[in-house]
């Protein structure tokens, strides 16, 4: 027995060594330093030109996306920005391209010209170059331009395409000129005309799948009419559905991008693109570029330093920063404030905050409850814990309806004092107001205590977490009891869905380079994405004079009188414009942020591995 | 068996008797089962020590907190410190104090480990005794509806739950509640095959012949003679449960916000090595680590004590 | 036997038809197909969505739900339509199970020669030093969670492949978006690919198996007939090889039948860290993705697995141990 003791001991001594093993092996694993990475940084003049260089022909570029493909239409309802991007090079012959710094350009790759003709009726004329063809031959003409419309008109409720803004104030458009010029009339002016024609699909293979190329906006309404509200279309209007729900199930059969698609797996993992050969724009320079699905977005940037990407598109954090700094000299980066920014909401349907009615919302304590707890928000101290720690100069954003590289934005929200920290201030307004309690527990002038609220954030989201977790501390100091929960599902919060239902929340909206049709839907009454229930009949009317207005001056100082409106009813705070971040191959060029929808590969005929190095394989 | 006769000399001159016993030459002191299994445990070196550091991570757990006063919510301005005096497992972006928060994630994967065990480890005994005394079609049935819950990987299930149910609160009893329900069959398997064979026994015969019922025969004889694969079954279920608990973390759908469990821990951290952080990532799992290898130790323990035949044999 | 096979399969198929029911009502209220269009911007209009509703079968009642699926299951053979565009779930499901087979077969195929030697080495050593340290190093790796093994062992392989200026190990994908032409170097891309998920998978593996293979291993070594055996005055080799392994593997070849199941259905973590688009992953896009014919396909295809390697593991101990006979 003696002996089997003995043992014993060595079965524990060998165990710790192992374990010791595996310990030195963490700290050998710890310890690498290297040269950091370039960081690639661009102020106001040079969104558009950072990361610019003469490029070689030749090579292949890996993209890492985060989500599977799937939908291969633009125009689609279902379609993810990673496949958008994916697919940038592919299809976007569009009359108008957004560039980094967010102004709204004409394609000249594919376009001679696009002009407003007319303001009443709004008429605008389109020219496309004599040249521009699809990749099998076929003439970019008015007819893709009629098609565009037909599927966007909103005519069909049971069309699946993303967005009829704009396209449903069309009446008209007519093709002159062989097909090459084309005349949009609108019936109700539509100020944001650049916005619409974007990506452009293909109406004669449209027509091989269904679509009746004589088919007239008339006649799809008069059809639509007579399924009488039926779930199911019929006749012409399911043959154009199904023409649509082609474009949706098919890799792309044509392009009038500089590159086509050679290869896409059924699978969805991967589309491979070469240079088209009919491409009859400028650039084009890589041979082939793959863009590849990767299911766990923090293993990009090991995928990135081990060569099995050259670019990644992720959501920067600081870990993720940190990594990628320390790669070396191989890769280059670029961090920059883009067009998305998060924001704390109130659920203003809350009786608590406000009610369903605009004298309910309106409501002299119930307003200065929600100022004072805006008012109380560190959005600084926010900053410092969340996005600060990677991006030293992200700040507090100041506006809801612009962001700093557009020309209307103005700072409508630190005048008002939100989001500031000041708890005195805060204190000074509940107190104003005839609250009690504070630093306790609040309780309404009328008495009654303020209910604890709950506040919301997507679950796993370790940023919005720390959001919520300030927010939540900041409100005890006034007596305010905030319980932060998560929501698996973003949708069912925002849409009140039992057992979702908030009373804040924290979350993130994209901007669009066209701030006047682009926000519409979240601040007028009983639009689909004013969550939170806000009515207010100044600012209803507001929107409707901007939204009928062709002079720029006019549509921004509309826009900033809501935002201000916003901010007195303090209804919604923003915090700061959410980082994008790109890092690739140091021998790459031309590849920089692009944080409209347009995507960062807006370019992908400027890519190209920069003159004279060794690109990695061709 | 010879050879287990050999061994039973072979422990009584390892070991004195017991403290305050009569040294009693020509009687031979009857031991009770129990004793001989703690005895035979005692000998197991890795078990014991095991045992020692598990107790020390359950009272790092439990009253730690007590002793160490910063709060695993409280936001300090030391942001990514290393472990130094002040922080002795260092913070993380929110300036929180990993020591607390990794006692905070300790405790609460202890709760949900050992509350998954006790309850799945019962409940699968139980069944699956019933299963086995009866047998024939009850036995069919009852087993089939246990393959039932077996013909789905556990973490399908509790990932389709927690999808469901995430938004309603108190998502750390709703996990407990998954696992519990996905633990038990294994339990009720291995404890029903004892069943069967132990059913033939003379002392079953025997309490059937006294009039003893069917209840009594299973809860009385039956189950207590499974002890030793009960609490096997349980101390490994632990380990079963924590590293489950984990991999649910990573996957998203495991504890949320504002319960914390290790596993949440190391995969708010997965990234920390590359962000220059690795303690953040190392420590809380190695006390995932600490957790699973020495229950692990200690079911192997166990095991040997139980069961004296395997261990004992010669080649 | 064939009767009892026949038999057993018969019984599985109310099983199986009781979980596709429990599950279809568990899917139906836990994966809602309307969820990513509920927060599109610009919004959907509201007939947009009630068509949605109903292309997604959302507006019949639940048992009508569960009827069609079943009834398309079984007369068709269709696993009903995705809510994902452009998605075939059969076709999907069939290139995760290829995946995940090519993940399965290596890793078993590793696991179980590192259980065998390892089992039976410590098993004629019990109690040796080897004995202890491996016994030591198997508990350890039984204790590992996946990903965090995982995660170290990418990060150890980069920084191998940047010190030694190569690049043997892949981190990602079953093989590379541009695999090199020819079948053998596309062989060896595989290959290659293979190396880390499989080492992560197989050495998480190996330990309980070997734990397994010592037990048995020891069981047989104290038995009669290996007694007999040496004292008919057979070789040592002869004993432990012909009459000892052969009879311990038993009990392990219906335990690694059992575990292949489990294999099969997906090893979520590892497939997810590599990126493979194996079983594990179709079923979390599946989840992800709030689509419910998929998440119920890849469920019934899980429980098929494990129902069939139940039944392989009980025939394979009646073929390999002549004292059982199945009824």
């Amino acid at each position: 027995m003696a002996k089997d003791r003995n043992r014993g001991r060595g079965r524990l001594t060998v165990g710790m060594a192992a374990i010791g093993a595996l310990a030195l092996a963490f700290t050998a694993a710890c310890s690498s330093s290297k040269a950091s990475t370039t960081q690639t940084s661009a102020n106001e003049n040079t969104w558009n030109t950072i990361n610019t260089a003469s490029v070689k022909d030749g090579g292949t570029v890996t993209v890492g996306i985060e989500k599977q493909l799937g939908d291969w239409n633009p125009l689609d309802s279902s379609i993810s920005a990673d496949q958008v991007y994916a697919l940038d090079g592919v299809y976007y012959a569009g009359a108008f391209i957004s560039d980094p710094d967010g102004s709204v350009v004409l394609n000249t790759n594919t376009m001679a010209s696009a002009t407003l003709s007319s303001t009443s009726p709004e008429t605008v004329v389109y020219k496309i170059k004599p040249g521009a063809v699809w990749s099998d031959g076929t003439p970019i003409d008015a007819s893709d331009f009629v098609y565009d419309w037909l599927v966007n008109s909103g005519t069909d409720p049971n069309m699946l395409n993303a967005s009829s803004t704009g396209y449903n104030d069309i009446s008209s458009v007519v093709g002159s000129d062989g097909g090459k010029t084309v005349t949009v009339t609108f019936s109700t002016a539509f100020p944001d005309w650049k916005s619409l024609f974007g990506p452009l699909l293909p109406a004669h293979i449209a027509a091989k799948h269904g679509y009746d190329e004589s088919m007239t906006l008339a006649q799809l309404t008069a059809d639509v009419k007579a399924e009488n509200g039926a779930t199911t279309s019929t006749g012409a209007v399911l043959q154009l559905e199904n023409s649509f729900n082609y474009f949706s199930n098919t890799a792309p059969p044509v392009s009038s991008g500089p590159y086509e698609v050679t290869n896409a797996p059924s699978d969805g993992s991967s589309v491979t693109e070469t240079k088209n050969p009919k491409w009859y724009g400028d650039g084009g320079h890589l041979a082939t570029m793959v863009f590849k699905y990767i299911a766990d977005a923090s293993q990009e940037p090991t995928a990135l330093q081990n060569g099995e990407i050259n670019v990644m598109y992720p959501q920067p954090e600081t870990d993720l920063v940190t990594q990628v700094k320390g790669m070396g000299s191989s890769v280059k980066y670029q961090i920059a404030a883009g067009y998305e920014w998060e924001h704390f909401d109130f659920n203003l349907n809350s009786t608590a905050l406000g009610g369903k009615t605009e004298s309910a919302q309106e409501a002299a304590d119930k307003v200065a409850l929600r100022t004072a707890m805006l008012t109380a928000v560190d959005r600084k101290a926010i900053i410092a814990r969340t996005v600060g720690l990677f991006d030293p100069a992200s700040k507090p954003l100041n506006s809801r309806l612009f962001i700093p590289q557009q020309a209307g934005y103005t700072d409508n929200i630190s005048k008002y004092g939100l989001g500031s920290g000041s708890s005195s201030s805060a204190e000074s307004i509940l107190k104003k107001a005839g609250f009690t309690g504070i630093g306790t527990a609040l309780k309404y002038p009328d008495g009654t205590a303020v209910p604890a609220l709950t506040m919301r954030y997507t679950s796993g989201n370790s940023i919005r977490q720390t959001e919520c977790n300030l927010f939540a501390s900041e409100m005890k100091a006034l007596g305010i009891t905030v319980n932060v929960e998560t929501t698996s599902s973003l949708g069912k919060s925002l849409t009140h869905a039992a057992g979702y239902d908030y009373d804040v929340i924290v979350f993130a909206w994209v901007d669009t380079p066209f701030p006047n049709s682009g926000n519409y839907s979240l601040y007028v009454t009983g639009q689909g994405q004013n969550y939170g229930g806000y009515t207010s009949a100044q600012v209803d009317a507001l929107y409707k004079t901007a939204s009928s207005s062709f002079d720029t001056a006019t549509v921004n100082s509309d826009l900033n009188k809501i935002d201000n409106i916003l901010s007195q009813d303090a209804i919604t705070l923003p915090l700061y414009q959410k980082d994008q971040m790109v890092a690739y191959d140091s021998t790459l060029g031309n590849v920089r942020i692009n944080s409209t929808a347009q995507e960062f590969t807006y370019n992908v005929q400027e890519w190209g591995y920069v003159s004279g190095s060794a690109s990695p394989s061709s | 068996m010879p050879s287990r006769v050999n061994t039973s000399a072979g422990d009584t001159l390892g070991t004195t008797a017991a403290p305050g016993a009569k040294a009693a030459e020509f009687t031979v002191r009857a031991r009770s089962q129990r004793q001989i299994v703690f005895r035979r445990f005692r000998q197991h070196k890795a078990a014991m020590a095991s045992l020692v550091v598990f107790a020390l991570v359950v009272l790092f757990a439990f009253v730690g907190p007590l002793l160490w006063s910063t709060s695993a919510s409280f936001m300090s301005n030391d942001i990514f410190t290393a472990p130094d005096a002040s922080h002795p497992f260092g913070t993380d972006s929110n300036g929180i104090d990993l020591l607390s928060a990794v006692m905070k994630g300790t405790q609460s994967s202890l709760i949900i480990a050992v509350v998954v065990s006790v309850v799945s480890t019962a409940f699968g005994a139980i069944y699956g005794a019933v299963s086995g005394f009866y047998g024939g079609w009850t036995d069919t049935i009852m087993m089939r509806i246990a393959d039932l819950f077996l013909t789905f990987p556990i973490i399908a299930i509790a990932i389709m739950l927690d999808n469901r149910f995430q938004a309603e609160a108190s998502s750390l009893w709703l996990l407990i509640f998954v696992l519990t329900a996905l633990f038990w069959p294994s339990a009720g398997r291995v404890i029903r095959a004892q069943v069967l064979s132990l059913k033939e026994k003379e002392f079953v015969e025997a309490a059937r012949a006294l009039g003893a019922r069917d209840r009594r025969i299973i809860f009385r004889h039956l189950l207590p003679n499974t002890l030793g694969s009960i609490i096997v079954i349980s101390t490994l279920t632990v380990a079963g449960t924590i590293l489950t608990e984990t991999a649910l973390s990573f996957l998203g759908f495991g504890v949320q916000f504002p319960n914390t469990s290790l596993g949440l821990l190391v995969t708010n951290n997965q990234t920390a090595i590359e962000g220059g952080h690795p303690w953040l990532f190392y420590i809380p799992g190695i006390f995932i680590i600490l957790i699973a290898l020495t229950i692990n130790f200690i079911g192997d323990g166990l095991r040997d004590a139980f069961d004296p035949q395997q261990t004992r044999v010669r080649a | 036997m064939l009767v009892y096979s026949v038999r057993r399969l018969i019984q599985s198929i109310p099983i199986l038809v009781a979980s596709t029911f429990v599950i279809f009502l568990m899917v139906a209220s836990s994966v809602d197909p309307m969820t990513p269009y509920l927060t599109k911007k610009p919004p959907l209009s509201a007939a947009q969505l009630d068509s949605l509703r109903v292309k997604f079968g959302l507006t019949k009642p639940l048992l009508q739900r569960y009827w069609d699926w079943l009834t398309g299951l079984v007369l068709h053979g269709t696993f009903g339509s995705s809510t994902q565009t452009n998605y075939h779930i059969g076709q999907q499901l069939g290139y995760a199970m290829e995946v995940t087979l090519r993940l399965v077969v290596g890793t078993i195929l590793i696991a179980l020669i590192l259980a065998v030697i390892v089992g039976v080495v410590t098993a004629v050593r019990q109690y040796s030093k080897l004995d202890y340290a491996t016994t030591t190093i198997g508990f350890l790796f039984l204790s590992l969670p996946t990903f965090w093994f995982a995660v170290l062992l990418k990060e150890w392989a980069i920084q191998f492949n940047e010190a030694t200026g190569t690049h043997l190990f892949d981190t990602l994908w079953e093989s590379s978006p541009n695999p090199p032409a020819g079948f053998l170097p596309q062989l060896g891309d595989a290959a290659q690919h293979m190396i880390l998920p499989v080492v992560t998978l197989a050495l998480l593996s190996y330990a309980a198996w070997s734990r397994f293979q010592r037990a048995s291993m020891l069981e047989v070594l104290g038995s009669d007939y290996m007694r007999l055996a040496r004292a008919k005055g057979l070789s040592p080799f002869r004993v432990m090889f012909r009459h000892g392994l052969r009879n311990a593997l038993i009990p392990l070849t219906t335990q690694v039948a059992l575990d292949t199941a489990a294999l099969l259905s997906g090893a979520v973590i590892t497939e997810t860290i590599y990126s493979w688009r194996g079983m594990g992953l179709f079923f979390i896009s599946s989840i992800q993705m709030a689509d419910p014919n998929s998440v119920m396909a890849w469920l019934l295809v899980t429980a098929v697995f494990v129902i069939v390697m139940n039944l392989i593991a009980d025939l394979l101990y009646a073929v390999l141990d002549p004292r059982i006979r199945l009824a």
